[in-house]
């Protein structure tokens, strides 16, 4: 067998069982372990999961790995399902089984898959997101009986392409980037193939770096290998295998119980990705349905724009980005079991789009589709639990996290020759979406890396000749709303003991955002950059004594960069400031309690001008303002708390207000959607906080935020970004009666009028996990 | 009988009890116990004392009399952070960097918090700022990475601060500029007014003195929590050290510290934050010197108590460290004992997973309230103590000596209400209670020592705390450990305080130099030098003679496109040889992580230095050993003990402190009822005194073996087939 079309359209194991050649391999057999054996052999295994992210980043060493730990490590059964993955890159997970599966799939025959060898794979179209990710697999044979495989991954040192670091802002397609190698018996009976380690190496503008973090893969795998086997002498392999058959088996029951407590429905959600190369000025729809029937999910991409410029990703970025969100939210006590959510988990993609590119696309920016699948489903799955009469499962609804990356990478030399070349990780330092009952936490990290951190500034100074000027939480940069999205920061600095710095920049989320409020609370901020050029005060500040905090203060002139950017300048004497997204808000921000808003303003999240603009909150001497407060909210001042979630009327006909339980919208079938009886109203991007900019300025698209509100008392239910040329009625909520085991088709509002522009039709739809 | 004189003496108090530990002219030990008195910790200090006097036959007030060095394990700075009744502090900082505290780094939404909660977006919060956002004040200063002052710092914009600070009531100011190790002019400029300013009312804490190190978030939190803590340690230790000299007491009090050394109470309260748990390090110290006396190099230590098992590693005779630390969720830089603490202890509760089915035991412990279902306070569910209880290893009638009862019918019915779902027996349940604490212990062990580069196959553990002792044999197996070492008699429980009697005094000094390959010479050894005196004078102010002085210098390396900065000695400190610099770090690199593992094409760059002033306050120290002779005679004990690999209560002889004495030795199975932990030797083990006295288990049977897992492959884990498979023992011998 060869790739076959997958290689083209992207591979997605098949739903039943693999096309494999009979390949022996251990099972349960019968015997379950006794619930001592279970717990302690359990433990081991996820203790093995840990122990290879250590030696990852023991051998490797790169700033990459240790700081934004942006590897993955995970056993996997004989089928290659998932039993447990580390607290590490939670996105490259996702391609760990899948070329897993593909090598049992293509490799069975030629070159065979045996005791002491491991595979290596960097291609999008099987499993990884990008090229800089690569994965090496490793099988576990006992007694020449296949036990599990072990497998390693990990954002690689440069890996060639057109540009360093591998993230290709211009590419025209693939055959500009990181050259894909599909997967390759990179270790033959324990001995790394030369031949294929020097071709691997040869790309490369870090041979020696590459060359250690391969290692580091390796070495992993050895660890995790040796444990396995261990254990099997100790335990019994029928005994290793039917623990790890449990382990799934359990988080399998776990989801599925809290399906159980789920109504059945569909839920779509809709973003605009902007940019896609060098000079471009445009929006692409991307578009997310999850539809749960019974105890199973089924995510769709149907209705995304069709593959574009440089924005795509693979259909495995694309689950990817989807499982960082599903795990989190369903299986967020299951220690990391992905296995058992993805047995009822299936995913429907439309190939040729953004979010399935076909070969040869570009997808080497693959951060920009996956984190949109990611936002798509995070909105998605929170509707979904904001469904659930738990409201344990109701309080982790959550609005969408900051995203996507600034991608920003800086390179050249220091004033002593020294070369340097990196991605800024102040990014990593974001705002989390607020949660139905919690604001988001400001600057925490990244949702889809537990672990990651920002490095200090005297970090940066010491990696790159700079001097930071500042570095901040920026206020208001989180979405407004009931429960406040977490805010992110911002970063100036400027060249420090070098004449120039290169700067590429490969991003978006720029014209507008990305991180979705929920239920009416408003989206977290822009990314954005700016360039501060021509002749500044810099010098002359700095000889005063004085250290300069805006760009205001500083002269020059003030360039706003778009977000694809190749080969900037950056001189002596000029200024950088970078700024990225932020979390969004959950619920109408004029249901904010006015004392948070105060504290608020207070601990500085939030500035007096935005607390009145956004919260409709006026501030004096004595804290509130009631009487002002109470003019500035009018109708819409809620005088009881409640709920930001929209709730269904008894009869399941309709959608409510959650303030005031008046009818916004149907949730009959060709009723008009959840939210036919709002009033309607724009919001300009600008106005959302001193972050964003117009979208004009990036965008040739009239983008504004949709707001839709209750006609009874005023509260906002929903608040969407749109771009007028394509005004569809979306998000979409339609819930069945609770418990019903069969949902309604395929009537999503919305979505089915056809009509995108390019999708043509042609390409099947693939059904698989 | 003469009055005694003691040398030396230690005092630790912890939640429920304050230890001491007398040391004897000749040596001698003579420990004591009493109930931590929570509303004044000082009766407490004193009654401990009086205990332990008491042995040597001396009151308290001859014996504060007589003392020429006390010294104090407190909790006090922990005791602040948890409480957060720490002073009102204010940060000044350099000009747009006064955020720094506040995102931590997007750390600190999960720092510190255990990996089972670390994917549940819910929990991870950032901790309540320990500096509200208005009293941080940014002022005009800059300093490069080379320490090159940009700008000069705005004395008018300083002063301005100091006083809003105070109006504002802040009673304790930190003062952290970026770049500030690497030049403290402005640092100094800073101290110098705020002293002029603060008329001597403000507790002060500049970074470079608190935590001069690369990285401004941690050490601008080493800097804040000093200031944070200060006011209330300074005064908590002036307090007990008053009482102790209207006591009488004439010699020096010195407070033990998180680097495993202690330090006059005047230093001490300079620098509170290195009080910060401090807890743990006594052990270690203790530790140090059992090795020292064994003429050994490599252990573990395992202190299982109620709810916590506590490791740490000893390398070559010295205990691990690390540069930072966790406390609140907070990450700060302090060279401090790497010793990490993992939720087994006699307390954690076994429970049954709903869905799995599966037996599981902690985190959640029953700890000293309602404890477990056996003390008879109230707790219902099962916990690790009550399996022991069921199982024979613990004498209801003989836990902590007699002092507390225990009931064995209520460990019993506690046991078996989660036998009955199980569907197992008591026995068997127990057992498997017991299996599954074992293996989370010996993995974590096996964890932290692997992740810090070593095998713990070549080590010895020592085990100590209430429950240590009754797990160590069983974990040790499991980690191929072949040796466990268990202080003697009563000091067993009493070992941190040991060890707070015997720490040397420490002073850890801190250069961050920032130097790539080739290194420059004048400013490595200009840097060295300043190091080298400034540890020097402060260790002297301690009392110390120069000749009992000993200066460890390392610098610590890295490769410069890699993270991992390593110690490199240099022994030769006032002539550094750097080449034979680099060939250290190049090999120690490559003993750490591997042949291989470094990134050499990228150069070596040295990123800080450290001098480690040790103040040896006495060369001959004993142990606490046994009498001369086994002082107990009549009837031997016995009682049926469980043993796992014979599926049965066995009758096994059950010894007390008495019956052991020089050149004692027995076989598997035993158990040794200490008075404050109860000792067990399985059936795989032998027992021996070693010539410290210690008691000595060693792996005598791997193939025969017991306990966990061995008989897996037919059933129950606990449930041990004969001949069963154990690897782990195959590669204990091996190694």
């Amino acid at each position: 067998m060869s790739g076959g079309p997958d290689l083209e359209n992207g591979y997605l194991p098949p739903q039943g069982p693999l096309r494999t050649l009979p390949l022996p391999s251990w099972s349960a057999a019968g015997v379950e372990p006794d619930a001592v054996t279970f717990e302690v052999v359990r433990h081991r295994i996820y203790g093995i999961v840990e122990e290879q992210g250590v030696t990852i980043t023991r051998v490797s060493g790169s700033p990459v790995a240790t700081f934004a730990h942006d590897f993955a490590t995970s056993v996997l059964t004989a089928a290659g399902e998932t039993v447990y993955f580390g607290p590490y890159n939670q996105p490259q997970v996702g391609s760990i089984d899948l070329v897993t599966k593909w090598v049992m799939e293509y490799r069975g025959a030629v070159p065979g898959i045996r005791d002491g060898d491991m595979f290596l794979c960097n291609d999008p179209w099987i499993g990884v997101s990008h090229q800089a990710d690569v994965v090496i697999v490793c099988p576990v044979f006992h007694e020449q009986k296949l036990l599990c495989w072990v497998a390693s991954t990990i954002h690689a040192a440069d890996v060639g392409g057109s540009t360093p670091g591998g993230f290709c802002p211009d590419a025209r397609s693939v055959f500009d980037e990181p050259l894909p190698t599909p997967a390759l018996k990179y270790v033959e009976d324990g001995e790394v193939r030369r031949d294929l380690e020097e071709m691997f190496l040869r790309r490369s503008r870090l041979p020696e770096l590459l060359q250690l973090d391969l290692r580091a893969l390796i070495a992993s795998n050895n660890v995790a290998r040796e444990r396995m086997l261990t254990m099997v002498e100790r335990f019994g392999a029928e005994i290793v295998a039917g623990t790890m058959a449990k382990v799934i088996d359990d988080a399998e029951r776990v989801v599925a119980r809290r399906l159980a407590q789920l109504p059945d429905g569909e839920w779509s959600e809709r973003r605009y990705l902007d940019i896609a190369g060098l000079d471009d000025r445009g929006v692409y729809p991307i578009v997310m349905h999850l539809r749960k029937q019974g105890g199973e999910l089924t995510f769709s991409n149907e209705g995304t724009h069709p593959q574009v410029g440089a924005l795509n990703t693979t259909v495995a970025g694309w689950r990817a980005g989807t499982l960082a969100a599903a795990n989190p939210m369903l299986g967020y006590d299951l220690m990391y079991a992905a296995g058992g959510l993805l047995r009822r988990i299936a995913f429907e993609s439309v190939p040729g789009t953004v979010l399935s590119a076909c070969h040869p696309a570009s997808v080497s920016n693959n951060m920009m589709g996956s984190s949109g699948a990611h936002s798509l489903a995070i909105s998605c799955l929170s509707r979904m639990l904001g469904a659930s009469p738990d409201p344990e499962l109701r309080r982790r609804a959550m609005a969408g996290a900051a995203t996507p990356f600034n991608v920003t990478v800086l390179s050249g030399a220091d004033a002593r020759g020294r070369r340097f070349g990196s991605l800024l990780l102040d990014p990593m330092g974001a705002g989390f979406g607020a949660f139905a009952g919690r604001d988001g936490q400001d600057t925490g990290g990244r949702s889809w890396d537990p672990i990651a951190t920002m490095p200090n500034v005297e970090y940066n100074e010491r990696y790159f000749p700079i001097l930071c000027l500042y570095r901040r939480e920026a206020p208001e940069s989180g979405g407004a709303g009931a429960l406040r999205g977490g805010n992110s920061g911002i970063v100036a600095f400027t060249p420090h003991q070098t004449d120039a710095i290169t700067v590429d920049i490969s991003s978006g989320g720029w014209a507008l955002p990305w991180a979705a409020g929920l239920f009416g609370g408003l989206p977290g901020c822009t990314n954005g950059s700016r360039h501060l050029t021509g002749t500044t005060r810099l010098a002359e500040l700095l000889a005063a004594g004085r250290v300069p905090q805006s760009l205001d203060e500083l002269g020059g002139e003030a360039r706003e960069l778009p977000p694809r950017q190749r080969d900037l300048q950056l001189q002596a004497g000029e200024i950088f400031e970078l700024g990225w997204s932020a979390g969004g808000g959950f619920g109408d921000p004029f249901a904010r309690d006015p004392l948070a808003v105060l504290a608020d303003v207070s601990r500085q999240k939030l500035s007096a001008e935005a607390a009145r603009a956004l919260y409709g909150v006026e501030l004096g001497p004595q804290g509130v303002d009631e009487a002002a407060t109470a003019a500035l909210r009018g109708a819409r001042a809620q005088t009881q708390p409640f709920e930001a979630i929209p709730r269904l009327s008894a009869d399941r006909s309709a959608w409510l207000c959650p303030a005031c339980d008046a009818k916004i919208g149907s949730n009959e079938p060709q009723g008009g959607g959840y939210l036919a009886d709002t009033k309607i109203s724009e919001m300009a991007i600008e106005a959302l906080s001193r972050w964003n900019r117009e979208p004009r300025r990036f965008v040739d698209h009239e983008i504004v935020l949709r707001v839709h509100s209750c006609r009874a008392c005023g509260c906002n239910v929903e608040a969407h970004v749109v771009d007028l040329a394509d005004p569809r009625m979306l998000p979409a909520m339609r819930v069945e009666p609770l418990g019903a085991a069969v949902a309604a088709g395929a009537g999503v509002p919305g979505a089915e009028s056809a009509g995108i522009p390019g999708l043509g039709g042609g390409n099947p739809k693939q059904e698989m996990r | 009988m003469s009055t005694p004189v003691f040398l030396s003496g230690g005092v630790d108090i912890g939640g429920t009890f304050t230890d001491c530990v007398l040391i004897g002219q000749d040596g001698r030990v003579y420990a004591g116990k009493s109930p931590t008195t929570r509303e004044d910790l000082t009766q407490g200090f004193l009654a401990a004392i009086e205990v332990a006097a008491a042995k040597a036959g001396a009151d308290a007030a001859a014996a504060l009399a007589s003392l020429q060095w006390l010294a104090h394990g407190t909790t006090v700075a922990t005791n602040i952070m948890v409480q957060r009744s720490g002073a009102s502090t204010a940060l000044i900082t350099t000009r747009g960097h006064g955020d720094a505290i506040f995102l931590q780094r997007a750390a600190g939404r999960v720092a510190g918090l255990p990996r089972t909660e670390l994917l549940d977006l819910m929990v991870g919060v950032k901790p309540e700022p320990l500096v509200p956002h208005s009293l941080v004040f940014e002022v005009d200063e800059r300093a490069d990475v080379d320490g090159k002052v940009l700008v000069e710092l705005d004395r008018e914009g300083m002063r301005a601060a100091v006083r809003a600070a105070r109006e504002q009531g802040a009673v304790a100011i930190a003062v952290a500029f970026l770049w500030s190790f690497a030049n403290p002019a402005n640092e100094r400029a800073a101290r110098e007014i705020l002293e002029r300013e603060a008329e001597g009312e403000l507790f002060i804490s500049v970074s470079h003195e608190v935590a001069p190190s690369w990285g401004e978030y941690e050490r601008t939190m080493s800097t804040v929590i000093n200031s944070y803590v200060g006011p209330e340690t300074a005064s908590y230790i002036d307090r007990v050290e008053g009482e102790l000299r209207r006591r009488g007491f004439g010699g020096a009090f010195a407070v033990m510290k998180s680097d495993g050394g202690v330090a006059t109470a005047r230093e001490a309260a300079q620098r509170p934050v290195t009080l910060l748990s401090s807890g743990p390090a006594g052990a270690l110290a203790a530790t140090q010197r059992m090795l020292e006396a064994l003429g050994e190099r490599d252990a573990i230590t395992t202190d299982m108590g109620g709810t916590s098992l506590d490791i740490g590693i000893l390398v070559g005779g010295r205990p691990l460290t690390v540069d930072s630390s966790v406390v609140d969720r907070f990450e700060f830089h302090l060279p401090t004992l790497d010793i990490v603490s993992v939720g087994s202890g006699g307390g954690s509760i076994a429970w049954i997973d709903e869905l799995s089915g599966a037996l599981k035991v902690g985190p959640r412990s029953a700890g000293a309230q309602p404890g477990p279902a056996a003390y008879g306070n109230g707790g219902q569910e099962p916990t690790v103590a009550d399996a022991n209880v069921v199982l024979g290893y613990l004498n209801p009638d003989y836990f902590l000596g007699g002092a507390l009862k225990l009931d064995r019918e209520l460990a019993e019915s506690a046991v078996a209400r989660l036998a009955q779902q199980l569907g197992l027996s008591t026995l068997q349940t127990a057992a498997g209670i017991r299996t599954i604490v074992d293996a989370q212990m010996s993995d974590a062990i096996r964890m932290l020592t692997v992740a810090r580069g070593y095998d713990p196959r070549n080590f010895t553990l020592l085990s100590f705390g209430g429950a240590g002792p009754t797990h160590a044999a069983d974990y040790a197996r499991e980690l191929g450990a072949r040796r466990v070492l268990v202080p003697f008699a009563d000091v067993s429980s009493l070992w941190s305080a040991m060890g707070v009697a015997l720490a040397d005094v420490v002073h850890v000094e801190e250069a961050s130099v920032m130097l790539s390959e080739p290194f420059d010479a004048t400013v490595l050894q200009a840097a060295l030098t300043r190091l080298r005196t400034s540890a020097m004078e402060r260790v002297q102010r301690e009392r110390i003679a120069e000749q009992d002085i000993e200066l460890e210098i390392v610098a610590k390396v890295k490769y410069a496109l890699q993270v991992h900065a390593i110690d490199v000695p240099l022994p030769d400190a006032e002539r550094p040889d750097s080449e034979a610099l680099v060939t250290r770090f190049h090999e120690r690199y490559a003993e750490l992580y591997g042949p291989g593992a470094g990134y050499r094409e990228a150069g070596v760059e040295i990123i800080g230095l450290r001098c480690t002033a040790t103040g040896r306050r006495e060369r001959e120290m004993r142990l606490p050993r046994p009498a001369s002779a086994p002082r107990s005679v009549g009837e031997p004990r016995s009682r049926p003990v469980y043993w796992t690999h014979h599926r049965a209560m066995l009758d096994t002889p059950v010894l007390r402190e008495g019956d052991l004495g020089p050149g004692w030795s027995t076989a598997g199975p035993a158990v040794i009822e200490l008075p404050d932990t109860t000792v067990l030797v399985p059936p795989d083990f032998s027992a021996s005194l070693d010539e410290l006295g210690s008691i000595c288990l060693e792996r005598v049977a791997p193939e025969t073996s017991g306990g966990l897992g061995a008989g897996a492959r037919d059933g129950l884990a606990s449930e041990a087939g004969k001949g069963g498979r154990d690897d782990l023992a195959v590669e204990g011998s091996r190694a």
